[in-house]
């Protein structure tokens, strides 16, 4: 909850230096982070002078779009005011699902993978459809579906990974997550610009269409939203809909990163790294804020962490404590500078 | 109050009524009325792989009647030579075996075995990290397919050997906290090719997904040394391992041995599309069924998972359900063995030797 100055600060008739700075800092405060990470990565391993390399940043590139397909979709869930811990468990599910397509059913690759994004639509639909139906929290609905998913996936898989045949891999199935693209011209793998290119369209959904304008307002505050005679749970259905098959993809990236292997333990423990990304991006848990672009640089900083700590040689136990500090301060110096009020804007 | 007189009453009667029970009975004298009916039967016979402190003290005590031992030690050192071997153009096998031994109580003490029971290991902390510059003439890889079991730390020690005795290459030791980590393993194998390392030795956590990041190195110019576990490409280096298959074989005779052929067995499976566990596996089933043709599995198609936690649960699970009809258990690797073994000893079912 915030004090009276801070509602005052906030206010648009307020704005002033004050105003200007706290739009800065919204758009560029993650970029920075993004920058201040990887300038100490630069410093730290300045002699060998492989990190700052193209080929290392296409790297950091395709090992970061598993992560960031998943969290576009949790960062419209998380506008929304919602959660969604099933994400991990839904991937596998995908990756199993497309193997098991092409292997036993002999479906074409491309078809599989098309399929395996909607089975991610439809794992959020029903995750959607019971967080409105039984009016749970979302965050016990997809802690439900995390488990269930994820012995959905071990059982179709008999708790084994499943190779689909090199025959049926077609000459474009390795070049979608390739470090150095073929063709050269692309600078990066196809999957990261398919990646971008999806993110240009949230982005545009949630800030020009009705549908996003809602997302934002139930998050603000769902009674008021209602009131105004937004339909909630149709709305909340779109985003859990929309999450879903965000998971979908991220479920087929990592299909294509593992090459073609369903495997039902795989993303084990995804939903933190998304939500983390979502959190250092800005997003806030308690709804109603949140951006795709400040999500993107969440992901970027997370793999940033993870390849430098390599390239510095530090060991990934330590790793985890960094990436650990960044959330919370991310999140804290989002409060500090909201002057107190919290995350959320001081809603209750 | 009378509630409680009532209870008191029942205790007794209870007590009264067990008690001639077990003196009518004809097995009156080897029963005793503390334990649950079905907890006293014959010990469960449990042969493990891969060797560590709990599991060579329970060896001792005569609580696992056998491991099959190999020779990490060895292996992360042979892995580091080949690599140099390579680097510097001199010619190596395809294929490198590191040994394989059975250990029982009875051979543990010699010392040839003894080497084997207590080999040096070294912690992830004590490492060289920091120096980002190159400073020895070859900078070598080695991923391991986790870092929390002992038997990864003795490759390390191996790998440190050769590095010491070698003198012109640096050992970079990194790997997945997490045994079945496949997409954090392909991306170490990435970062270690965006990195400019000289060579990458490998222990692949999955024989097919690591098969592309193994290849898309070896187009970089960066040479793979697999180790341990194999890989389905004929592009690498080298492929230094124990004999897993012939590993599940001693195991299976050991425990067909002390079964005299017959009973009812439980293979603890490891994790699905690991290589190696898969073939000490295969070499343990086949075994069986030709030598021991006898012997029947009441469960054979559970996987421990990943760390002695999973294997823990999974082998609680199995200990409970089988439970005075098992008479002999094999599982494949270290922390599946030593899950089982807590299991067992939870459940009373391996009494130290008296």
């Amino acid at each position: 909850m915030g004090t009276a100055n801070d509602q005052i600060a906030q206010r648009p008739g307020s704005h002033g230096w004050r105003g200007t700075l706290a739009w800065v800092w919204t758009m560029f405060g993650p970029f920075l982070g993004l920058v201040l990470v990887t300038g100490l990565f630069a410093v730290l391993t300045r002699d060998s002078g492989s990190f700052l390399t193209v080929y290392n940043w296409r790297t950091i590139a395709v090992q970061s779009v598993i992560v960031a397909a998943s969290a576009l979709g949790m960062t419209v869930i998380i506008i929304s005011g919602g959660i969604d811990l099933s994400v991990g468990s839904a991937a596998a599910l995908v990756t199993v699902v497309c193997a098991l397509l092409v292997r036993d059913l002999h479906l074409p690759l491309a078809v599989a993978l098309i399929l395996g994004v909607l089975l991610g639509g439809t794992a959020g639909l029903l995750n959607g459809g019971l967080i409105t139906t039984l009016r749970v929290v979302p965050f016990i609905i997809t802690l439900g579906s995390l488990k269930a998913f994820r012995g959905l996936a071990k059982a179709l898989a008999h708790s084994s990974s499943i190779y689909v045949p090199a025959a049926a891999k077609g000459w474009w199935f390795g070049r979608v997550l390739k470090v150095e693209p073929d063709p050269s011209w692309c600078l990066v793998a196809p999957g990261v610009w398919m990646l971008l290119g999806l993110s240009v369209l949230l982005a545009v959904l949630l800030r020009y269409s009705v549908l996003g304008r809602h997302i934002f307002a139930i998050g603000s505050n769902e009674l008021a939203a209602r009131l105004c005679g937004i339909r909630v749970a149709r709305v909340k259905l779109a985003v859990y809909g929309l999450g879903g098959l965000a998971t979908g993809l991220a479920g087929v990236m990592q299909f294509i990163y593992l090459d073609a292997t369903g495997d039902p333990v795989t993303a084990d423990g995804l939903e933190l790294q998304v939500i983390a990304a979502v959190v250092i991006g800005g997003g806030s848990l308690r709804g109603g804020k949140g951006t795709v672009l400040g999500t993107l640089i969440g992901c970027l900083i997370m793999s940033v962490l993870n390849n430098g700590c390599v390239h510095a040689q530090i060991p990934n136990a330590w790793q985890d404590v960094i990436i650990g500090a960044i959330i919370v301060g991310a999140v804290a110096l989002d409060r500090f500078r909201r002057g107190g009020a919290a995350g959320g804007g001081g809603r209750v | 109050m009378f509630g409680r007189i009532e209870l008191v009453a029942i205790g007794i009667w209870v007590s009264f009524a067990v008690g001639g029970c077990g003196g009518s009975s004809e097995e009156g004298a080897s029963y005793t009325p503390a334990t649950v009916p079905g907890t006293t039967t014959k010990r469960v016979q449990l042969v493990g792989f891969d060797t560590s402190e709990p599991l060579v003290d329970a060896l001792k005590t005569g609580k696992i009647q056998g491991l099959v031992a190999q020779d990490p030690l060895r292996m992360g050192e042979l892995g580091v030579r080949t690599m140099v071997e390579h680097l510097e153009k001199k010619p190596v096998d395809s294929k490198i075996a590191t040994g394989e031994t059975l250990i029982t109580p009875e051979t543990m003490n010699d010392a040839a075995v003894a080497a084997l029971l207590n080999p040096p290991r070294a912690s992830n902390q004590s490492d060289d990290a920091g120096s980002a510059q190159k400073t020895k003439r070859w900078r070598v890889m080695v991923i391991p397919k986790g870092t929390t079991h002992q038997f990864w730390e003795t490759i390390h020690a191996g790998a440190k050997k050769a590095a010491d005795a070698l003198g012109n290459v640096e050992v970079i030791w990194l790997g997945p906290q997490k045994e079945d980590d496949r997409t954090l393993q392909i991306q170490l194998v990435q970062n270690a090719i965006a990195k400019g390392v000289d060579g990458i030795v490998l222990a692949p956590l999955d024989s097919k997904a690591l098969v592309k990041p193994v290849e898309e190195a070896i187009d970089k110019g960066i040479p793979v040394v697999i180790i341990d576990s194999g890989l389905d490409s004929s592009r690498v280096v080298s492929y230094v391992a124990t004999d897993n298959y012939h590993g599940g074989v001693l195991a299976a005779r050991r425990l067909g041995e002390l079964l005299h052929g017959e009973g009812k067995l439980i293979l603890l499976r490891y994790a699905v599309g690991s290589e190696s566990t898969e073939q000490r596996e295969r070499g343990f089933t086949d075994t069986i069924a030709k030598e021991f043709p006898k012997l029947t599995y009441l469960s054979q198609d559970e996987y421990a998972g990943p760390t002695s936690d999973s294997a823990q649960q999974k082998a609680q699970n199995l200990v409970t359900r089988y439970r005075g009809q098992v008479d002999g258990i094999f599982c494949p690797n270290e922390s599946s063995t030593t899950g089982m073994l807590r299991a067992l000893e939870g459940a009373g079912m391996v009494a130290p030797r008296p």
